[in-house]
């Protein structure tokens, strides 16, 4: 690997819901006595190939389609980058880290947009859920491995989220005030909130009632 | 973690990042307790970058509130009249503990007119 340079030309093109863009190293198209241009038609047929098949990932299905007829002269990386076409319902499961909430923000945020959902009310469910997850990584506090999930559904007049977590609500914790502030803020912004505290977790189910436009 | 810093006509003013919340509020009260001038001058903290805050840095703001109020200054907000924020300054009760004010220009005439009584309030410095 040489030191970063930055490129002569740069092209944008949309990477649309559905899309996979495809990531790899000189090994994979580049053949001993072949032009290059050879291997990238190669590789161009094994990938719309493997558009239509099933099982494995989308990457596994491309390499298993180029290395069908010949081998591979050296090594190779290849990287394929998916862009989820999101549904009416959105499932995840995620560390239970501070640093995840960020992240979760934006896909949810998407997602929300996707579902037609308003500026508003996005931004309402989007704060509520990050409330809900901020709860479920306190309750892992020390836990190693420990994880939570996170499922939102969109049904025509309403969405519902959902946040899983496998801890419990300790009655006196250090951190009561912030915790306090964070459920009356998801009464606030949400239309119902429902507090589950079972021995095997807490569950916290949202809904925002917001009808699909037209 | 603060994304800029800067004294505006002698205010320290502090812009805060996209997100504020429990992965980045304890260091960020860290990074304002050590940076920020002591004594009893107002701070500025611009949320106009800020899309999202949990309730751990509303948590962090009202601490910074309560010891710039035990100092007899003020901690002012600036949040732009189209961010949601407001509505959820508004429901945790920011607007109760701290100054919330449209444009960074705003917060610092402010924190100059406290400081001095001569400086007349709600404007701008001139030059």
């Amino acid at each position: 690997m040489g030191p970063w340079r930055p490129y002569d030309a740069v092209e944008t093109i949309p990477f649309s819901p559905g899309s996979v863009l495809l990531l790899y190293t000189d090994g994979l198209v580049e053949r001993r006595g072949e032009a290059i241009d050879r291997g990238f038609e190669r590789l161009r047929a094994a990938a719309s190939g493997a558009w239509d098949e099933q099982g494995a990932t989308f990457a596994d299905r491309v390499y298993a389609q180029l290395v069908r007829d010949t081998a591979l002269e050296d090594d190779v990386a290849l990287l394929a980058v998916e862009s989820l076409r999101l549904g009416d319902r959105l499932e995840l499961s995620l560390e239970a880290s501070p640093h995840v909430l960020a992240s979760l923000r934006r896909t949810v945020a998407r997602w929300l947009t996707t579902m037609e959902v308003p500026d508003e009310a996005r931004f309402d469910v989007v704060v509520a859920l990050s409330e809900a997850a901020g709860n479920a990584v306190e309750h892992a506090y020390g836990a190693q491995d420990a994880a939570f999930s996170v499922t939102c559904e969109r049904t025509a007049d309403e969405v519902r989220v959902t946040v899983r977590d496998e801890g419990r609500w300790l009655p006196h914790s250090r951190e009561s005030a912030r915790r306090g502030r964070g459920l009356m803020m998801m009464r606030e912004l949400m239309d119902e909130v429902d507090l589950r505290r079972e021995e095997s977790g807490t569950t916290v189910s949202m809904v925002k009632r917001v009808a699909r436009p037209g | 973690m603060i994304s800029r810093l800067l004294e505006v006509d002698g205010v320290a003013v502090a812009g805060l990042p996209a997100d504020v919340d429990a992965a980045n509020a304890a260091r960020l009260r860290e990074e304002l307790a050590y940076t920020v001038p002591h004594g009893s001058r107002d701070l500025v903290l611009d949320l106009a970058d800020t899309r999202y805050i949990d309730s751990a840095g509303i948590e962090m703001l009202f601490r910074i509130a309560q010891r710039l109020t035990e100092r007899r200054a003020v901690l002012r907000l600036v949040i732009p009249p189209s961010s949601h924020l407001l509505r959820l300054a508004s429901i945790a009760g920011l607007d109760r503990a701290m100054r919330i004010h449209e444009t960074r220009a705003g917060a610092v005439a402010a924190a100059r007119a406290e400081d001095d009584p001569t400086f007349p309030a709600g404007e701008p410095p001139a030059g």
